[in-house]
């Protein structure tokens, strides 16, 4: 494994869906870490790099949005997939020019679930962005 | 001065001093004739005396004749005393011929005859008795005969003789005058007859030419103006008529001048009048034409509510017209309005204005709302008030799609809000549960190698689960949370895009497809509960294309066809098949409208307005979610900017009415 593993990173603030979902990557075969809020991300990505980011938008202090924002300044060659609850979400125009589209969006809860998976498939083994 | 000019009054007086002078006239002549030649009158007299002159003369005593007689009688006898007797006798002639003479003296003018008579005649006869008296008598006394004989043959015989002469004379002088006299007096009564006659006939013809002259010229005039009197009476011709045309100053002309100065005031009087009644008229129409514009129907009642005015509103709601109206009473003619007419006689008593903003009004053409107001009539001692209905059924609709867009806003931000709560536990459930599932199954190395940590296999493990019915229980918590995630997503499926865009479409051909896939939809389920339902397309195909979302309008076309057809289960047997019309057209007012029309069993007012809430429902609960009309809402007014009205009639049908606005979308 080691090199070929996708690193993923997990943030979202409802500890159950953090926990089942690490879980369920983990048994995925994915390297995972947890945060809980924005500022546990980005402390995370200063000390290591990911491949993709898998966030909710709705968190306590900084929100999804500029965490990505954030994020893609740290560690420019991380991948974001929005996973949201929200059932009107749209893409902002900021989003949007890092690249991301629909793609980049699942509605929470996936059903089923291994759509989680494909998607970080799809968005690890994309080329984005120059490092 | 012209004749014409003299009044009447005075030609007539003039003509009564006319006939008066003329009559006066007459009878004078008359007078003077019968005067001069009656009976013992001049001329009379002057005939019958020189006729009696002669009747007179020629008898004695006037004529000597019978004393030269006696004379002579005396002669032959010799007795003195037979001689004495004459001389006595021959006295009283004497005395006889001297009364006669002195009456002729005193009858006879002083002319020829009485010259003759009593002069010329008179002188011998006196001489006679002078000389018989003194001479011959005396003589014979003495008894000389010869001397009296002389005597006689002389002097008496020459007396006798110029006196026979005289007297001789006068008789033919007074026969010739009485003969000229009678003459003249024929030839002047002969004269006169005709002077009177000719006078009287002149003074009639003149007069009666005068009078005829004067009658016509007062008749005629008074004809002319007899007649236009009349014209005028009748009010002939344009009534004020032409003027008396009347050329005099007489009193007929004074006349004419007062009735064209009469006729010259009726005309200002009428021109006055007709002015007035153009501007009454003119008012009138204004008005009748400012209450027949009014929008609304407007009807004046009295104080028991007749009616007194009827509006063309009044006349295109009610299809009454305005002359059938007057006098009845208005809930006679409205019976719907019947349980509202108290308020016209509560306005009329207390002067003031009485409103009832709902009144139901079934009409024809479905039920209408109506907004009452009467407002009392207070002037002018006008008992009575005005009605006025407004239809307020657009207003009321739209007050009513006001509130609901209101709250169906709130009830979408509502669910949108509990969506993403619900959300978050609900993956929180699920990925658990799944994470579970796949952690008890023997494929993950990881779940074989913490068995064994455990002393234990993944075999055994599962064996004791599925002993105590765990796996079960764990689809269970899936398939539950995978209900409520269906339910959530359903819920908001219109706000979750779609990824189809906005695009001009034809309206028919999505409708089309719409009522196609239900047709193949209801084939494939055959849904028990609904009969065989007729769906009808009726499209306007010179509606432009609309822009929208083919897969969403769809939807709405679906889900309402869908819940038609649902409805229909509950129609009760009725005559017509139940038959749905989809139709297309423009609402002329820029937008395209979608409508679906059932003749199901309508519904109730308290359904009607919560039709498109969500999880709302009539049907039991197996049947639906109550989430299709609710997202046909959403997509019509959230998605498209459009709007949804409901109509429905109890017994009748329902219709769902979806105006997309053609322009750009909102």
């Amino acid at each position: 494994m080691g090199e070929a593993t996708t690193r993923v990173m997990v943030v979202d603030d409802d500890a159950v869906v953090r926990a089942s979902l690490c879980a369920y990557l983990e048994d995925e075969g994915f390297g995972v870490v947890c945060a809980g809020d924005a500022a546990e991300a980005l402390a995370t990505l200063e000390r290591e790099a990911v491949d993709v980011a898998v966030v909710d938008i709705r968190l306590p202090g900084m929100d999804g949005q500029s965490l990505i924002l954030h994020a893609s300044r740290v560690r420019p060659g991380t991948r974001f997939l929005v996973y949201t609850g929200s059932v009107s979400y749209e893409l902002p125009d900021s989003l949007a020019g890092l690249g991301m589209t629909r793609e980049n969006v699942l509605q929470k809860p996936a059903r089923p679930i291994s759509l989680l998976a494909e998607a970080i498939r799809r968005l690890a083994g994309k080329r984005i962005g120059v490092e | 001065m012209r004749l014409k000019d003299v009044t009447i009054k005075s030609k007539l007086y003039g003509m009564t001093a006319l006939s008066a002078i003329a009559m006066m006239v007459v009878l004078g002549l008359s007078i003077w004739c019968l005067e001069t030649f009656r009976v013992n009158g001049p001329v009379y007299r002057g005939i019958v005396r020189d006729k009696d002159v002669v009747a007179d003369i020629l008898p004695p005593p006037l004529y000597i004749v019978e004393p030269y007689l006696l004379v002579h009688e005396a002669e032959q006898t010799a007795d003195l005393e037979s001689v004495r007797a004459i001389e006595g006798k021959v006295a009283e002639l004497e005395a006889g011929y001297r009364r006669r003479w002195e009456a002729w003296e005193a009858q006879l003018p002083a002319d020829e005859l009485k010259a003759l008579l009593l002069e010329r005649s008179a002188q011998p006869a006196e001489e006679f008795f002078r000389v018989a008296r003194e001479e011959y008598f005396p003589a014979r006394e003495r008894g000389d005969r010869t001397a009296a004989k002389a005597v006689l043959a002389g002097k008496l015989r020459d007396a006798y003789e110029r006196h026979r002469l005289a007297i001789d004379r006068t008789v033919a002088i007074a026969a010739d005058r009485a003969r000229g006299t009678e003459v003249r007096t024929a030839e002047r009564v002969r004269f006169w007859v005709r002077t009177m006659s000719v006078v009287s006939v002149a003074a009639v013809a003149g007069l009666t030419l005068a009078g005829w002259l004067l009658t016509r010229h007062i008749v005629r005039s008074a004809d002319v103006l007899i007649r236009r009197v009349d014209e005028l009476a009748a009010g002939g011709g344009d009534g004020a008529g032409e003027r008396v045309h009347i050329d005099s100053r007489d009193e007929i002309g004074l006349l004419a001048a007062g009735i064209n100065a009469t006729i010259e005031r009726m005309r200002g009087v009428i021109q006055w009048s007709r002015d007035a009644e153009e501007e009454a008229t003119h008012l009138r129409h204004l008005l009748r034409n400012i209450i027949d514009s009014m929008p609304s129907v407007l009807v004046g009642v009295d104080a028991e509510a007749r009616v007194m005015q009827w509006n063309r509103e009044a006349e295109r709601v009610t299809g009454v017209t305005a002359a059938e109206a007057m006098g009845r009473e208005l809930h006679a003619i409205l019976p719907q309005l019947r349980p509202q007419i108290g308020l016209v006689s509560a306005a009329v008593a207390d002067r003031t204005v009485q409103r009832d903003e709902r009144v139901a009004w079934d009409r024809p053409d479905g039920r209408h709302i109506s907004e009452l107001t009467v407002y009392p009539l207070i002037t002018n001692g006008i008992r009575g008030a005005v009605v006025r209905i407004d239809d307020v059924t657009t207003r009321v609709r739209l007050e009513e799609m006001m509130i609901q867009s209101e709250k169906m806003r709130s009830i979408g931000a509502l669910a949108a809000g509990i969506a993403h709560e619900i959300n978050n536990p609900l993956a929180g459930v699920l990925q658990s549960a799944q994470v579970v599932l796949r952690r008890i199954s023997s494929d993950l190395p990881a779940n074989r190698a913490a068995a064994e940590e455990c002393g234990t296999t993944v075999e055994a493990v599962n064996a004791y689960l599925g002993r105590r019915g765990i796996p079960a229980m764990l689809e269970g918590i899936h398939s539950s949370c995978e209900r409520a995630a269906d339910i959530v997503t359903n819920m908001l499926s219109f706000s979750r895009n779609s990824g189809s865009q906005v695009a001009p479409h034809v309206l028919a051909d999505l409708v089309d497809q719409a009522v196609e896939l239900d047709r193949s939809d209801y084939d494939l389920r055959k849904r028990q509960e609904v009969r065989e339902v007729e769906v009808v397309c009726e499209h306007d195909r010179d509606l432009p294309a609309v822009p929208c979302r083919a897969s969403e309008v769809q939807q709405v076309v679906l889900n309402l066809l869908k819940n038609a057809s649902q409805a229909m289960a509950a129609r009760g047997r009725r005559a017509d098949a139940p038959r749905i019309v989809v139709r297309t057209r423009g609402d002329g007012n820029g937008g395209a409208c979608i409508e679906v029309e059932d003749n199901g069993p309508g519904m109730p007012e308290t359904v009607r307005s919560r039709v498109f809430e969500p999880f709302f429902t009539t049907k039991p609960p197996q049947s639906g979610s109550g989430l299709g009309l609710f997202i046909v809402y959403c997509i019509v007014t959230r998605n498209h900017g459009g709007r949804i009205d409901v109509e429905s009639a109890e017994g009748r049908g329902t219709r769902f009415t979806v105006t997309l606005p053609l322009g750009k979308e909102s």
